[in-house]
């Protein structure tokens, strides 16, 4: 559990510092603008140069004077971002069916507001689906795919919390196949591994970047592909000497496989580890310290008899 | 069970025929696949057998009918297998020739969302398939969801009694699985979401549990930066499968940066022995940084970790730690040009490896692509299959026939240079595959008007 602590430790500081900062205080200026074109000109043009005020503007009133001075540039234009959506097109509408506040309003007020969000654009563009993330949506009708690099650096290796708590809705974005073509088992419209993985996928294995049993069945994927390509025994015993670099393999595989026996299981049948480690065999045991017998007993006392002739904690 | 579930969704066919809209989307894919299998000869020597290959075709099938009624809609999804031509090798999964992945009816209103059928959950437990019923209830930014039903093999799309697991486990599990679970995913504001997971997975005859977790996940955006929890604790072997806190941002001045603590302990169900052997896990912390400079098209990254294995207690000396780095850099020009290149190491005590890569790629006007990469390979250390290097080079290319129609295709050699007589398997091999994705059906799209 040390790393549990190690890693609250990381995000109480992290999160104070993701607080930090903070966007242009609209509600603040309320009393001073009529209108968003004031500072926005540009948008409804499709004008990049003129979409945010210059820093200058600011300093009509921040002069250090009247009001403190503020450190503030203007963002650049954003443009090519994820999204089908030209406000040029929408402001030829303005003033009969939309108009900034349309999209734009937080709340009652002027100078409310806030980004837009999907829920605003399915006010007029509603889908016949009847909802923004049902399977066969047309995605490219409001999201551009492309060179748009939306996510960090290794998002696919740690997006599984976004995932998991919708903090990103995937489904946003990406048709719901699009899991099922890394998570089904094989690979198919996506290219999730590089080329010559086959070659390449063993240290991917061992260190777990992601697990090969998050997509794939241990037993049905690796060790049907093992035992044809001469890695795994297709019986019973040995058929190739994989740990041929390990000249004391023997008296060092229990060290090898309590660190990550996954491996061991994408080739060996548990029949086959049973021969030693059993009742049947030579009863020699694969308990650590750190193993309850009682707890997985309770969980499942059929799981004993696997390998103990006679269930162990029977009547205990 | 498959073949019940194939009629059932052959018998509604008529039924969504006859609803407002119905959308059929596929991904035709074929293989070649080259290896070369380890053989041991005479001499007691390990060497690679003669080259084998296997030609695997896969043909998704994604249905989506809607219209029946207001926010009732069917999905499926659907997998055919077969091999085109083989050589000795057949393909992992390939005498499995159909799977039905999902196949649900869903009904999504304001209140949440019901589902019947085949279906996945997708959580911090990764993803589990079973055939039942899920329920979503929202209220506010509180939603709790529950789930229920035959629970299926992970990663197989088959009941644990199925043929496909008992031709590959001489000990497969005897009795099917039942899964019951539930979550409830709170949003304390706009830029944090929670989720809290516990789910089971109960032998048929209630005799015990295949499987007993729980899954806590965190996540909080503020200003380009985002901070993620992620536990996972399995109840049978009282241990924390997967603790994992990240700490990323947005790039500042051009520069962002992640980094992360990571615990992670491999999780087996209770119907293999494996969790009885008392694994251990191990402990990482992992960095990241990328760089962009302001106003040009080029990128930079590195990455490092160094990782440590929990005492185990068993067997003599062996590597307990292990560590990796790489480095990246890429180029998109202005035009159609993109370039990129990486270098990764990893050096852990049961495999280990070092390679590199360079690509360059093309688009068209049109949105066609063309690439070509290169690369290098050496497995090192522990447990080694070759010596010597691989070197491999790849086109890959893309073209959309059409809005619905799109298809990809690459090819790859690789040539197994290795040292000065080396003995040992020999992995020159060659790779292709095509695929072709297509879409039929009408577009729901969007419509201008209020949503139903």
């Amino acid at each position: 559990m040390r790393a549990g602590c190690v890693a609250l430790a990381l995000l109480v500081p992290g999160v104070l510092a993701a607080q930090a900062g903070g966007a242009f205080p609209h509600a603040r200026h309320a009393s001073l603008f009529t209108s968003c074109l004031e500072c926005h000109a540009g948008i409804p043009a499709g004008d990049s140069a003129r979409a945010f005020p210059a820093a200058s503007d600011c300093l009509v009133c921040h002069d250090g004077a009247a009001e403190k001075r503020v450190d503030w540039t203007p963002k650049a234009a954003r443009g090519g971002g994820v999204l089908v959506f030209s406000h040029p097109a929408h402001a030829k509408r303005a003033g009969k069916e939309a108009t900034c506040e349309t999209c734009h309003a937080a709340g009652p007020g002027a100078m409310n507001v806030a980004r837009a969000t999907p829920e605003k654009c399915l006010s007029c563009h509603a889908h016949q689906a009847t909802a923004h993330k049902a399977q066969g949506n047309n995605c490219a009708t409001c999201h551009r795919s492309g060179r748009v690099r939306v996510h960090q650096a290794g998002f696919a290796r740690s997006h599984g919390a976004a995932a998991a708590t919708e903090a990103l809705t995937c489904a946003g974005c990406h048709a719901r196949r699009f899991c099922a073509d890394c998570h089904a088992g094989e690979r198919n419209a996506r290219r999730y591994h590089p080329a010559n993985f086959a070659s390449r996928h063993a240290p991917e294995a061992y260190s777990r970047d992601v697990a090969c049993s998050g997509c794939h069945s241990t037993e049905a994927f690796c060790r049907d592909c093992h035992r044809q390509t001469g890695l795994a025994a297709k019986t019973g015993s040995r058929s190739t000497r994989y740990h041929n670099a390990q000249p004391r393999w023997l008296l060092q595989h229990g060290r090898a496989a309590r660190q990550e026996l996954s491996t061991c299981a994408s080739c060996h049948q548990q029949s086959y580890c049973m021969a030693c480690h059993s009742d049947a065999g030579w009863r020699v045991s694969p308990h650590g310290p750190t193993f309850d017998a009682a707890r997985m007993h309770r969980r499942n006392p059929t799981l004993c008899v696997r390998c103990h002739l006679k269930d162990p904690l029977a009547g205990k | 069970m498959t073949r019940r579930l194939l009629a059932v969704l052959l018998s509604v066919l008529p039924a969504l025929a006859a609803g407002q809209g119905v959308r059929v989307s596929g991904v035709s894919s074929a293989q070649l696949v080259e290896l070369r299998p380890l053989v041991v000869d005479s001499a007691g020597v390990e060497r690679s057998g003669a080259l084998v290959n296997a030609a695997p075709f896969l043909q998704d099938f994604t249905l989506a009918a809607w219209g029946l009624a207001q926010g009732l809609s069917f999905h499926a999804n659907a997998r055919v297998r077969t091999q085109l031509a083989s050589d000795g090798l057949v393909y992992p999964g390939a005498n499995d020739r159909f799977d039905l992945l999902d196949a649900y009816a869903e009904l999504e209103r304001s209140w949440g969302r019901a589902r019947l059928g085949r279906q996945w959950v997708m959580g911090g437990l990764g993803a589990y398939d079973f055939d039942g019923a899920s329920l979503v209830l929202r209220r506010g930014r509180l939603s709790a969801e529950g789930w229920g039903g035959r629970a299926l093999a992970a990663g197989l799309f088959e009941s644990h009694t199925s043929a496909e697991l008992a031709a590959v486990e001489s000990r497969p599990p005897d009795q099917d699985g039942y899964v019951a679970g539930g979550r409830v995913r709170l949003r304390p504001g706009p830029r944090s979401t929670m989720t809290l997971q516990y789910q089971r997975v109960l032998v048929a005859d209630r005799s015990g549990l295949y499987s007993e977790r729980a899954a806590f996940d965190a996540s909080h955006q503020a200003n380009g930066a985002v901070v993620d929890l992620a536990l996972a604790y399995d109840f049978a072997g009282a241990a924390w499968n997967e603790v994992r806190a990240r700490l990323g941002t947005a790039k500042l001045s051009g520069v962002g940066y992640s980094v992360e603590v990571r615990h992670s302990r491999p999780f087996f169900e209770l119907w293999t022995i494996w969790g009885a052997f008392a694994p251990v896990g191990f402990d990482e912390a992992r960095a990241t940084v990328d760089w962009r400079p302001r106003a040009t098209a080029v990128s930079f990254g590195l990455h490092g970790g160094y990782r440590r294995y929990g005492e185990s207690n068993a067997g003599l000396d062996l590597r307990t730690n292990g560590w990796r780095a790489g480095a990246d850099a890429s180029w998109f020009g202005e035009g159609a040009l993109s370039l990129s290149g990486s270098y990764d190491v990893d050096i852990g005590f049961g495999a280990s490896r070092s390679d590199g890569r360079a690509r360059v790629r093309w688009t068209s006007p049109s949105g066609a692509t063309i690439g070509v990469e290169g690369s290098a390979l050496q497995n090192i250390y522990e447990f080694r299959l070759g010596t010597g290097r691989v070197f491999g080079a790849a086109v890959d290319g893309a073209v959309s026939l059409s809005s619905d129609v799109r298809f990809v295709c690459d090819a790859g050699v690789y040539r197994h240079a290795r040292s000065n007589g080396a003995l040992g398997p020999d992995w020159t091999q060659r790779r292709a595959s095509a695929r072709l994705e297509w879409t039929l059906g009408r577009d729901p799209g969007v419509v201008r008007g209020k949503a139903p």
